[in-house]
């Protein structure tokens, strides 16, 4: 015997038939109605899909080897990228003009390369944001 | 004899009554979500058993591994609920006027691999991979449940940098601040919330975890930066296709938060204390998901007790630096299912991030920093209030 809200006693037997029966109505009620047609998934992707585009870390400026080496990855598969920077290389802050050295480890960079053979070399470097400095020291 | 229309009334209210807890009831452990279509079911699935899926060197396990099944680890009651194992990571912070976190990615990091396979043995004579002289921090991580991570992936980022107060304004003592990946996207995923998406974190867990390559990285990892040598990886790359890590992801994606176990009056009190001593503020109970194209993650509520910010736990429990996160800033870890975690085996690792902590307890003894007044306050409980808080923990 169950007690029901309003207070009735039912048979189990009764109370699983009746329970049974709403969902199964239920479910009916959703399949005729299209609730149950395909519901594509759509999940967000990183925004570093481009062949030779993407956003990362700034990890290592070497000016005098016009070298650049950025952080990028997929969760926590992390993988480093080194980058040749050419003097044609176009480094933007906000659309002015900076030079490599203006870069530091930590920024967010927007890159453009190109792959020559095993070579990574970036035609446009843009500061995406300066990363603002974590608080605190090494608490 | 008709029966009146009122009677009639009467019988469909009553059966409406009834049943209004049989469609509503929770899930149980290791089922989905409740309103999936039936296609999304269906990937639930078969995404277990891709979750389940054991990996040997011949389908692409290794050379480095973790595990060699996600389930080999997320195990335990049922496949997505937490496990024994315990992994490293280790990470170089350097801290000064431009403080930085270098994950040591060019030396194998962040991820330190526990195992190898049998070729890599033969060819380098290691039994996992080496850990970088360059680190700094050396950081323990137990494997928590992923049950309801579908839902906090659907929690909007505006919800998260609402709950955020970097520079403590509101002068309470906790300042939650949010992680960054290398790109800039607010993260989530993790102890220290470096991950923007469930969708990357599953990407990335296959070849982190089981040195099993995908399409989103198609590339083995180095041994400590050096390539893999000749013969030791005979499987091409990606080692799984696009249909099983989608349906991995499914399931993750689908598996129904665990349902809390009836609110008892002492539970009751516990909640209580719960919000009267502060854990709320960062554990904070519930949030919201926002619109999703998957129904039943659309606009849900999630009683998952975090608030997806990092927030500095004190010296006594840093280790590794992530992302913006310093060593000692850890994401508020979810609530929900804490009590899958007392049910490990004693001995074995259990509470906190490296596992550190025996009991529930023992865990909010060892809060600190942002934390610390209101560990004090648990301290000065009365016994009563400290077991109500105690038992209400123990049914998330």
């Amino acid at each position: 015997m169950i007690k029901t809200l309003t207070g009735f006693h039912l048979r189990t037997p009764l109370l699983t038939k009746l329970r049974i029966t709403c969902c199964v109505a239920a479910v009916s009620l959703m399949f005729f109605s299209g609730a149950s047609s395909a519901v594509a998934l759509s999940y967000s992707q990183g925004a570093s899909a481009a062949a030779n585009s993407l956003t990362a870390t700034v990890a290592m400026v070497d000016t005098k080897a016009r070298s650049l080496e950025i952080i990028t990855g997929v969760g926590h598969a992390v993988a480093p990228l080194q980058l040749e920077v050419p003097q044609t290389c176009r480094i933007t802050v906000g659309g002015a003009t900076r030079q490599l050295g203006d870069l530091k480890r930590g920024d967010i960079v927007r890159i453009q390369y190109r792959n020559i053979g095993q070579r990574h070399v970036a035609d446009n470097v843009a500061i995406a944001t300066i990363q603002p400095a974590p608080r605190g020291q090494n608490r | 004899m008709r029966p009146s229309v009122t009677a009639l009334l009467g019988l469909g209210i009553l059966a409406g009554l009834l049943l209004i807890p049989a469609c509503h009831k929770a899930p149980r452990l290791g089922n989905p979500l409740d309103g999936l279509t039936k296609e999304q079911r269906d990937q639930f699935n078969r995404g277990r058993i891709e979750f389940e899926r054991v990996f040997v060197p011949e389908t692409g396990l290794g050379p480095l591994f973790n595990a060699n099944a996600c389930a080999a680890c997320h195990e335990s009651p049922v496949s997505g609920g937490p496990g024994e194992e315990v992994e490293v990571h280790a990470t170089a912070f350097f801290p000064g006027a431009d403080p930085f976190c270098d994950p040591l990615a060019e030396k194998g990091g962040p991820v330190i691999q526990q195992h190898v396979t049998p070729a890599l043995k033969a060819a380098l004579n290691i039994d996992s991979e080496p850990f970088p002289a360059e680190a700094t921090g050396r950081g323990l991580r137990t494997t928590p449940d992923i049950f309801g991570f579908g839902l906090l992936d659907a929690v909007p980022d505006a919800t998260i940098l609402a709950l955020a107060d970097p520079d403590d304004r509101d002068r309470d003592g906790i300042s939650g601040r949010p992680n960054r990946f290398f790109d800039g996207r607010l993260g989530r995923f993790g102890r220290k919330a470096l991950v923007p998406t469930l969708r990357e974190f599953n990407d990335g867990a296959f070849p982190v975890e089981q040195g099993v390559t995908d399409p989103a990285v198609p590339t083995e990892n180095t041994i400590a930066g050096a390539p893999i040598p000749n013969g030791v990886d005979p499987v091409p790359e990606p080692e799984i296709n696009q249909q099983a890590i989608d349906l991995t992801d499914a399931f993750v994606r689908f598996l129904a938060p665990p349902a809390p176990l009836e609110l008892t009056r002492e539970r009751t009190r516990g909640r209580d204390v719960f919000s009267r001593i502060g854990c709320g503020r960062c554990h904070v109970p519930r949030l919201k998901t926002g619109p999703n194209p998957v129904k039943a993650l659309s606009n849900k509520e999630v009683a998952a007790y975090t608030d997806l910010l990092l927030h500095d736990m004190g010296p006594e429990l840093a280790d590794i630096c992530l992302g913006l996160a310093t060593p000692s800033e850890f994401r508020t870890e979810p609530l929900m299912g804490l009590r899958l975690s007392e049910q490990i085996e004693e001995g074995k690792p259990r509470f906190l991030h490296d596992g550190r902590a025996k009991s529930i307890e023992e865990a909010i003894t060892l809060h600190g920093g942002e934390a610390a007044a209101t560990r004090d306050k648990f301290r000065a409980l009365s016994e009563a209030d400290r077991k109500a808080l105690l038992e209400f923990l123990r049914s998330l």
